[in-house]
């Protein structure tokens, strides 16, 4: 078990969804205010995140240390590494927002929601349900009363894909 | 040094479908438009952009960005009223992004006034009598009760953090 120290550098061990581990340094997860919790007050050294698949894992993990990096001075290279990392296919990008969110990593959670919002804006509704998984709960009447409100909000091109 | 091992996969999201707390997120960061056509994708959604803790949330973060519009009638007496972004007037940019809003509630004859404004929502007064609250943005009208006298004219001040909207009397302003 990783509880060991090394030099002044505390080690902690993570555990993604299909028992893989990660280990790295205390400090990095201090940004995430549920595992600062866990570290500071039960004295954890060894986290399950059994909800959050590897993969996810990876990429918060990866923004957690360049994250950690960030010097007025590398302010742009971080901005491009931001763009990149939502730059992943929807779904995927959803992981991760759901992560962070449980993760509660603030200034990641709005920045991510705000990528989800801007590859959903020129949705149709039937895109969205699928993306969310979500099976309309509305009768037909239902939603053709909503469109017959508001019609300038169903006007334009919308994108059935959910990618 | 113990080895403590938490277990914390009772109250982990489900990721098939994300959680109240990330769509609320997700949906605060879209326009009133798009979030008009949100309402329709279940109940669930339709309850969350409905709710006051969300309609608050939105005006917060909205005003955060600046993302102003302003809204003029074309000309007094007529119920059409037009909204633009603020930046396009600003910066002057060519091509008009003006959009037409018509007003929900017409009568053939009737002058059409903006009375004053707070909030995004609008005070309408129709052939100087009658009062309506407006919210453009999502196309809501409520009228309001009649004031006790007829002749009195009344825009909204300002908003109490309940939603309650002041009205003052603008007939007495002089």
């Amino acid at each position: 078990m990783a509880s060991s120290t090394t030099g002044e550098k505390k080690i902690l061990t993570l555990k993604g969804g299909d028992n893989e581990e990660f280990i790295l340094e205390e400090s990095l997860v201090l940004q995430s205010e549920l595992l600062k919790n866990m570290v500071k007050e039960e004295r954890v050294s060894s986290i399950p995140l059994p909800s959050i698949k590897s993969k996810t894992l990876v990429k918060i993990i990866e923004y957690l240390k360049k994250h950690a990096e960030l010097t007025p001075s590398n302010k742009e290279e971080f901005k491009n590494f931001e763009k990149e990392f939502v730059n992943v296919v929807l779904e995927e990008l959803l992981d991760i927002t759901v992560a962070v969110n449980y993760l509660k990593i603030n200034g990641l959670l709005e920045f991510c929601c705000q990528a989800v919002a801007d590859r959903i804006k020129d949705k149709s509704v039937e895109a969205v349900r699928k993306i969310f998984r979500i099976e309309s709960d509305f009768t037909p009447e239902e939603e053709s009363e909503f469109r017959k409100e508001t019609p300038e909000a169903f006007e334009g091109d919308l994108d059935d894909t959910t990618n | 040094m113990d080895t403590v091992t938490t277990s914390i996969a009772s109250s982990s999201p489900d990721s098939r479908s994300p959680p109240y707390d990330v769509i609320f997120e997700i949906l605060l960061q879209l326009p009133v438009m798009i979030l008009l056509m949100m309402k329709c994708v279940s109940r669930f959604w339709n309850s969350i952009i409905s709710s006051p803790q969300f309609i608050k949330a939105h005006l917060k973060l909205s005003t955060k960005k600046q993302d102003l519009r302003l809204l003029f009638n074309d000309s007094l007496g007529r119920p059409q009223f037009y909204t633009c972004p603020l930046s396009s007037i600003l910066y002057q940019e060519s091509h008009q992004r003006h959009v037409k809003l018509d007003f929900p509630c017409k009568s053939s004859s009737g002058e059409y006034k903006i009375e004053g404004s707070c909030n995004g929502l609008l005070c309408i007064s129709v052939s100087r009598r009658d009062l309506f609250l407006w919210n453009p943005s999502i196309r809501e009208l409520k009228k309001l009760p009649p004031p006790l006298a007829s002749d009195n004219r009344f825009r909204p001040l300002c908003m109490h953090q309940n939603n309650d909207v002041l009205l003052q009397n603008a007939s007495k302003l002089s």
